[in-house]
């Protein structure tokens, strides 16, 4: 196990490599540089003083090579933009939106999606089922931003209950309810489709026959056999939503202006600010890397009978 | 349906009726598929068919009230720059239907040519094809797509390479799969020891085999594809401002929802309308060709 770990973990390392390689290159071409002046251009002297102070002079793969030493040391370099600022610090101000933001809305749609999916497995075709499904298609389906304009239309504009944008988590809770309820509702969607998939399939086991047959109470049942065996596909479709939700949402924080990672990480790339970019994609990357090893370490768990083995 | 349907099957397969029939019953009987299928053929009417009936651009039109169902012969109003939103509308739903269809051609071409390597030749191909697939899944999504956009520039071309780069290694990964799976089938053993070229065996043995998780996958992939042009557009990373994208108008008519709640409504409601058509229509068409699947 010990061994799979850590021959994945060398494997994410190599992937990194190939990620930063590809981003590096192409922000390397990208038209329009961080230190272009449009007005009051400064003097040939000055500017190539600036390049080599940032290192921009080198060809890019010098500047790549240089990048990723620094990197592996912890040092991701200053912010064009935000001048005598760490990556790090920067980080530190503007993920932690996101995070409260993406922890809110897996905290109602994990739950409850488990829960309706498996509701509308005990009764399929009813009513509940359709009903459930209706709402688990709509979410996986139309655009968050299409959600956002909904309801802020109805909610903000023609109702005037909920303000149209912001995130004051303890002045004005009310801010928190459209991103958080549209944030979850892809996630919510998701969970009910493979829930009620699991519970519907498990149903029509033999062992799920016997057991009730034998006079085993039904709720025992459904959590001893039935739950246990939904767990599988759940951490598979659990793994991609995690570090989604930790990742922010650029479109929902564009909309209701919140100072997030994600609404960070367009702004940057329309600054140029390449140390920016770079970090971001390199963390989300890693956070993709580990949320899939974790889920298939859990898969051991879950079912005693997988073997991890490469 | 899900129980009795391979048994009919099998049953009516027996009688001589061809599977392309048996599925084609299967949709038909399948009421959201046939739903999805009406959603998109009438948006797509809507889409191509109104546009030629009107003097694009009509901008800067001079009319009383912008809103919707105020002023004749505007029936869902005009938006900020003074364009029909009727018309602007059914432009933009051509500009998402254009892109979907291009991207899954890419991708159609693309996995297949490199699935079919991959699984027909192995060894180096193989490895290479299926390295590069497993990094470039790594690669995060929306990221990249901004990256390269910005990178090339906002042209239907790039946009279409852009979205398209990110949807061939789960289509190359069913082809290869599949490839492996027939490729010493005895027919296709026969055929190549009777010295049949390799492009030949493909396209007449190979490719007949994949055609159903194929078409599945692709299909059930035209809804993100929509998805992927339409959020690059909200953010101001999609097409340039020339050319009409019902995400753009989203993104642009945010602002204005207070005093022109349409703008942004209505291209939302007739994205939301395509997407979910597009969904209802590859699930069915998942169930009718896999009835075991669902």
């Amino acid at each position: 196990m010990l061994r799979y770990i850590l021959l994945r973990l060398f494997g994410l390392l190599l992937v990194l490599l190939v990620v930063s390689f590809i981003t590096f290159g192409m922000l390397y071409n990208v038209p329009g540089g961080p230190f272009d002046q449009y007005e009051q251009p400064l003097s040939a002297a000055a500017l190539a003083n600036v390049k080599a102070k940032y290192n921009l002079d080198k060809p890019f793969y010098v500047v790549w090579a240089s990048y990723v030493a620094h990197a592996a040391r912890g040092d991701f370099g200053t912010s064009y933009s935000a001048e005598n600022k760490s990556i790090l610090e920067i980080f530190q101000q503007q993920w932690g939106t996101s995070v409260q933001l993406g922890l809110m809305a897996l905290a109602w749609s994990v739950p409850l999606g488990v829960t309706l999916g498996v509701v509308a497995a005990l009764r399929p075709n009813s009513a509940t089922d359709y009903l459930v499904r209706f709402v688990a298609i709509l979410g996986t389906t139309v655009p968050n931003f299409a959600i956002a304009v909904f309801m802020t239309f109805l909610l903000s504009v023609v109702w005037k209950l909920l303000p149209t944008g912001g995130w004051l988590p303890i002045k004005d809770p009310r801010t928190l309810v459209m991103p958080v309820f549209i944030f979850g509702i892809l996630p919510f969607g998701v969970l009910v489709r493979y829930a009620r998939n699991g519970i519907l399939e498990v149903f029509t086991q033999d062992y799920m026959r016997t057991a009730r047959a034998k006079g085993v109470p039904f709720v025992r049942v459904l959590f001893k056999h039935g739950l246990r065996n939904v767990l599988i596909p759940l951490i598979t479709v659990l793994a991609p939503i995690i570090p989604n939700a930790l990742t922010g949402s650029a479109i929902l924080e564009k909309i209701f202006r919140i100072n997030g990672i994600g609404r960070y990480f367009i702004d940057s790339i329309g600054q140029r600010d390449y140390p920016m970019v770079m970090a971001l994609v390199l963390i989300v990357t890693v956070l993709w890397g580990i949320s899939y090893l974790a889920g298939d370490v859990l898969y051991t768990v879950a079912d005693p009978r997988v073997r991890l083995r490469r | 349906m899900a129980d009795s349907a391979p048994v009919l099957a099998d049953a009516e397969a027996r009688l001589g009726v061809s599977p392309a029939a048996l599925a084609l019953r299967r949709f038909m009987r399948n009421r959201a598929a046939v739903l999805g299928l009406l959603m998109v053929l009438g948006l797509a009417l809507y889409a191509f068919g109104v546009p030629m009936f009107s003097e694009y651009p009509a901008t800067n039109l001079k009319v009383t009230s912008k809103l919707p169902f105020q002023v004749a012969g505007y029936p869902l109003g005009t938006d900020i720059a003074g364009r029909d939103m009727l018309v602007y509308l059914a432009l933009g739903m051509r500009t998402s239907i254009t892109i979907a269809t291009l991207v899954q051609l890419f991708v159609i071409v693309v996995s297949l040519v490199l699935g079919f390597i991959a699984g027909w030749f192995g060894g180096a191909a193989d490895f290479a094809i299926s390295r590069l697939a497993e990094v470039w899944v790594a690669l995060p999504g929306l990221l990249f797509q901004i990256l390269f956009i910005v990178v090339f520039g906002p042209t239907v071309l790039n946009l279409v390479l852009s979205i398209a780069l990110l949807g061939w290694p789960e289509t190359t990964r069913i082809v290869r799969a599949r490839v492996l799976q027939v490729r010493h089938l005895d027919y296709i053993d026969a055929s190549r020891g009777l010295g049949a070229p390799t492009f030949m065996i493909a396209v007449k043995h190979v490719i007949p085999n994949l055609l159903n998780p194929f078409v599945i996958a692709i299909s059930l992939g035209v809804p993100s594809v929509i998805l992927s042009e339409s959020t690059l557009s909200f953010l101001g990373y999609g097409l340039s401002e020339s050319q009409p994208s019902l995400g753009k108008l989203v993104g642009i008519s945010w602002q204005y929802i207070q005093a022109y709640w349409h703008m942004a409504v209505l291209p939302a409601l007739f994205l939301s309308l395509l997407m979910l058509g597009a969904s209802f229509f590859g699930d069915g068409l998942r169930d009718a060709l896999d009835p075991q699947s669902s």
